[in-house]
């Protein structure tokens, strides 16, 4: 039988993007600034496409948590051949104090109510870099978890995932329903071309709030501040190596 | 801001395609295909290149395909008649009711790059195109159905999301109380079976289904479209 599939999709600050923190500290710059599907994302839908067009998975649906923009990155997800898609609306003060825990609640409320057999999220989103809504979502679930995979093979319910760790390599077999989040080497993602994106604007698109699916989103973490990292400071240069002993003796340390 | 003007983009980008699409081969149009290196690289350098982020005009897309090889094939529903298409796009629906022999037609759209390029495409058949519109027909149908003479209302593959399903069926409603015939083409999207058709069951009937065989069209969703007419 083949499985369905929920993925996670997230809005981020676009990789490229010489990201700047606010005057007052608060947080970083995001007006006008460019934003596209995080990263490891694009990975995990590619990994679910991939499963659907392997004949493993039936539907792929995607959902993404936030402001009526989110709704760029879900067509963009469609376009890349998701079936449907979810748009959980968070906007304003609620929508930057989202935390990765609330997330999980929703992403764990809605794979219940779709009644899916996987969670494929990006092992972490570059603005937050937080690596814990994965395995929230299993942990809510009571489901199994595959974190940081670079290979997944689906076979009679059971996914065998190759996860890469500091010593090497480890593969996991975990029975589905279970959460998996994509790595950086699990697969190379296609692009969308434009008449696949226009193809996408007519593909259904559901969208719900957090009460709808009775959620509490209230944030339970305070930021006190946001800092830049210090600016680098110019170097010196030496003559010779004598020099150079001296000059490290004489800032203690050596 | 846009630089390129939809005349430039049609001139130097879009050049003419014959045989426009396998269902319809009568036609040439100036639209992206397969053909063109636009179609194969990331839709933000495709829509940089263009100048625009919504260029539906820009493509012959299933539901006009369906039409205009409906509109060819029974040239008598337009013969002698008054046309207006709804959501024209790159104005193929148009165009084959001209070729059909329709006396005269009238090409809508809310996007005035549409208006361009349906012109544009009908010269390039050795049709001309008498009427250009931009009103919001969904929004507001009477004024248009009342300053104008007509007898067939052409609507492409529209009915995707609820709103604008219920719009249509408000379109239909009011189409029937000018004594006006409707011919909408479908794909089998969910809105317009729970919405147009469960309303309008006993208004409307599918009076043919052609297959999507471009496979610059094939979606995994649906196989084939169909014409439903009051």
């Amino acid at each position: 039988m083949a499985i369905r599939i929920l993925v996670g999709v997230k809005r981020a600050i676009d990789y490229a993007v010489k990201v700047q923190v606010k005057t007052d500290k608060s947080g970083v710059v995001t007006e006008g600034v460019k934003h596209s599907m995080n990263p490891f994302d694009e990975i995990a839908v590619e990994e679910a496409i991939r499963l659907k067009e392997k004949k493993v998975a039936q539907e792929v649906i995607a959902l993404s948590c936030g402001p009526a923009q989110c709704q760029e990155t879900l067509r963009t997800a469609l376009a890349l051949g998701a079936d449907r898609a979810i748009h959980v609306e968070v906007t304003g003060k609620d929508y930057e104090m989202l935390q990765p825990l609330a997330i999980s609640k929703l992403i764990a409320a809605v794979a219940k109510k779709e009644n899916v057999d996987l969670v494929l999220l990006g092992k972490l989103a570059i603005d937050d870099d937080s690596n814990q809504t994965g395995q929230m979502v299993a942990g809510l679930l009571s489901w199994p978890q595959a974190v940081f995979a670079s290979k997944v093979d689906i076979k009679d319910k059971t996914a065998e995932v190759m996860r890469e760790i500091d010593g090497g390599s480890e593969t996991l077999r975990v029975k589905l329903p279970a959460v998996i989040t994509s790595d950086l080497r699990l697969n190379q993602p296609r692009f969308a071309n434009l008449p696949s994106i226009q193809k996408a604007k007519k593909k259904p698109m559901a969208k719900m709030s957090p009460k709808d699916l009775g959620v509490d989103i209230k944030p339970h973490q305070e930021y006190l501040s946001y800092e830049e990292p210090p600016k680098r400071q110019g170097g010196g240069r030496v003559a010779s190596v004598d020099e150079l002993i001296s000059k490290l003796k004489e800032k203690g340390l050596i | 801001m846009q630089l390129k003007t939809c005349e430039y983009i049609l001139q130097h980008l879009l050049p003419p395609v014959r045989r426009a699409c396998l269902l319809v081969p009568e036609l040439t149009l100036s639209i992206l295909t397969s053909s063109n290196p636009l179609w194969h690289i990331p839709y933000e350098e495709a829509m940089m290149k263009l100048d625009r982020s919504d260029p539906w005009w820009a493509f012959l897309w299933p539901g006009s395909q369906a039409l205009s090889r409906y509109l060819l094939d029974n040239k008598s529903l337009v013969q002698g008649r008054h046309v207006l298409d709804i959501g024209c796009g790159c104005g193929a629906s148009a165009i084959a009711s001209k070729m059909a022999g329709a006396i005269n037609v009238i090409a809508n759209d809310i996007d005035p790059d549409a208006l361009i390029a349906t012109d544009h495409n009908a010269r390039l058949n050795n049709v001309l195109i008498n009427k250009f519109s931009s009103d919001n027909l969904l929004q507001n149908p009477s004024m248009t159905l009342n300053n104008n003479v007509l007898d067939l209302l052409i609507i492409g593959d529209m009915c995707y999301d609820d709103q604008l399903a219920q719009q249509i069926v408000n379109l239909i409603i009011t189409a029937r109380q000018y004594h006006l015939r409707v011919l909408l083409a479908d794909p089998g999207r969910h809105s317009f079976k729970s919405i147009v058709v469960s309303q309008l069951k006993d208004l409307m009937k599918c009076v043919c289904e052609y297959p999507i065989i471009d496979s610059d069209y094939i979606e995994s969703d649906f196989n084939t479209i169909k014409i439903w007419t009051t």
